[in-house]
């Protein structure tokens, strides 16, 4: 009996020790779970008129706070048979209008090609982009190749190149932020900053995941090791913290607080990143909304109003308000 | 004032039960236990949370749940039995996933009332508990206590209602940087009993 005893005791000691330490809490997991909604978001698109725009599996939909959801643009109101939007932004300078990218099954042997469209309110019409579109960005701009080059353009006018890689290279990752892109090759190789209008390489190239601009011409870049660079002009300087674990291989979220304080999405935390003329500080923010939402698979961080309310897109658990300054959650 | 006179005379009516004769059960005797119910989020406790600390109910965002064991117990005098149990139990969070726990235990049940057809047990369990939730699973220990008056319709067989509280937890160092998510959670398992003795 004893000998049986001692057995047990043992063995609830062994798997005691066998608990991994990575998890955030089973039921600190459970007492945060959140109703999962019927309409699956794919993409955040963004927040304008007081209002939430995403694009769900069903078409583009939109939320005001406190409302229920609205159809925009539902697949089955596509002018063309069997469509269904890929992915959509609002189109350069407007809150109103969206630019969409379709798939359009264009004969009876289910064959699927990309058209985009400029879709408004009052009216449908399909926009010929001259060449294959590499990207379509939450900014409103679209990468376009055209086999030798890759060109920069505003996402409602084709006319004219904002600016041009010439290069037979292909962008493999795209990060936004503000007005600016981070452009990665798909060699891995070199990356671009683009501003508004001007496009520069980078001095040095790491598989970036998270990009935030955070005064004019200054911006934070993130790679897949964590490692926090500084960016001015267009030399990346490792001179900042690193950040808590982020594991997966998608973009790093974050928003902007201020023209100095940038606040990063990662694995267990939100890291608030305090910048100095002559370095940062890092802390982690793990009460509040970071506890609340942390688990939550989050697509988009947007503005409401910068430096202290944002609205938090997920995937599949509705919309939140963060309240940064008094370090809450609300429901939207 | 009627309502305590007859607790009174009821409690007075078990104990004369219990004691006025000798014990039915005798040392070496077993029982096999099948229990199936219900299994309710009593509360979570999150002792190192700056907010939130402790939630009862519905604010555990559990959802009522399923309860199962297998026990074996042997008597080691006429009043008390020793054994053990394996537990099955689930509840759905908020998410719509599905929490589980499975208790590996010890136990000792106390028969005070015993007279060959009715029993009344208090079940104490302490061992260890699977618990698991999304992709992540956490070893920690398990704890419970429980009533379970039994009626003995033939000689072997008996059929009861069981109900307690159980509690387990997860377990974080301060040195772990995530000792904000150790908790306790209390779950009252409530089940019908089916007892085969010999």
């Amino acid at each position: 009996m004893a000998k049986a005893l001692i057995i047990f005791i043992t063995s609830l000691a062994l798997l005691c020790s066998c608990n991994l330490d990575s998890s955030t809490g089973i039921f600190h997991k459970v007492s945060n779970s959140v109703p999962t909604t019927e309409n699956t978001i794919i993409e955040s698109l963004g927040y304008s008129g007081s209002t939430a725009w995403y694009l769900t599996g069903n078409g583009i939909y939109t939320k005001a706070q406190g409302a229920s959801e609205q159809a925009y643009l539902q697949n089955s109101s596509i002018p063309a048979r069997g469509a269904r939007v890929l992915e959509a932004a609002f189109a350069y300078g407007s809150a109103t209008d969206i630019v969409y990218s379709g798939s359009l099954k264009i004969n009876s042997t289910d064959i699927d090609t990309e058209h985009t469209m400029l879709f408004k309110a009052l009216s449908t019409a399909t926009y010929p982009f001259p060449s294959r579109i590499l990207a379509m960005t939450k900014n409103g701009y679209v990468i376009l190749s055209s086999g030798t080059a890759m060109g920069i353009y505003k996402n409602n006018d084709p006319s004219a190149a904002l600016a041009t890689i010439s290069t037979a290279l292909v962008p493999g990752k795209v990060l936004e932020s503000g007005n600016s892109l981070l452009i990665m090759d798909s060699t891995q190789t070199k990356a671009w900053i683009f501003d508004s209008s001007a496009i520069q390489e980078l001095s040095e190239y790491h598989d970036y995941v998270g990009f935030q601009v955070y005064d004019a011409g200054k911006a934070l870049l993130v790679d897949d090791s964590l490692n926090l660079y500084k960016l001015d002009g267009i030399t990346a300087t490792d001179t900042l913290k690193d950040l808590d674990t982020f594991s997966s291989s998608s973009q790093m979220r974050s928003f902007k607080v201020s023209a100095s304080q940038v606040v990063f999405k990662t694995d267990s935390y939100f890291d608030k990143l305090d910048i100095t003329s002559d370095g940062a500080t890092l802390t982690s923010i793990s009460s509040g909304y970071a506890d609340e939402i942390e688990d939550l698979n989050i697509l988009g961080i947007h503005p409401i109003a910068e430096g202290s309310t944002y609205l938090v897109t997920t995937q599949s658990s509705g919309l939140f308000i963060i309240d940064v300054l008094n370090n809450s959650k609300s429901e939207f | 004032m009627k309502k305590k006179i007859l607790l009174c005379l009821l409690l007075a009516l078990l104990s004369a039960m219990a004691f006025a004769q000798s014990p039915y059960y005798e040392i070496g005797d077993q029982v096999f236990n099948v229990e199936a119910g219900t299994q309710i989020p009593a509360f979570l406790w999150f002792p190192y949370a700056s907010q939130d600390s402790f939630l009862v109910g519905s604010q555990t965002r559990m959802s009522v749940g399923g309860w199962g064991s297998i026990s074996y117990s042997a008597f080691s005098t006429p009043y008390i039995s020793l054994g053990g149990e394996l537990g099955y139990g689930f509840s759905f969070s908020n998410a719509g996933l599905i929490f589980a726990t499975v208790p590996i235990s010890l136990r000792a049940t106390y028969i005070p009332i015993q007279n060959g057809t009715f029993d009344l047990a208090i079940t104490a369990n302490v061992g260890g508990a699977f618990n698991s939730y999304d992709s992540d699973m956490f070893f920690g220990p398990f704890a419970s206590l429980s009533v379970c008056p039994s009626y003995y319709f033939d000689k072997n067989w008996g059929i009861g209602l069981k109900a307690g509280m159980s509690l387990t937890g997860e377990f974080y160092t301060a040195s772990s940087s995530r000792q904000q998510y150790t908790a306790a959670c209390a779950l009252v398992p409530i089940s019908f009993s089916l007892s085969y003795r010999h």
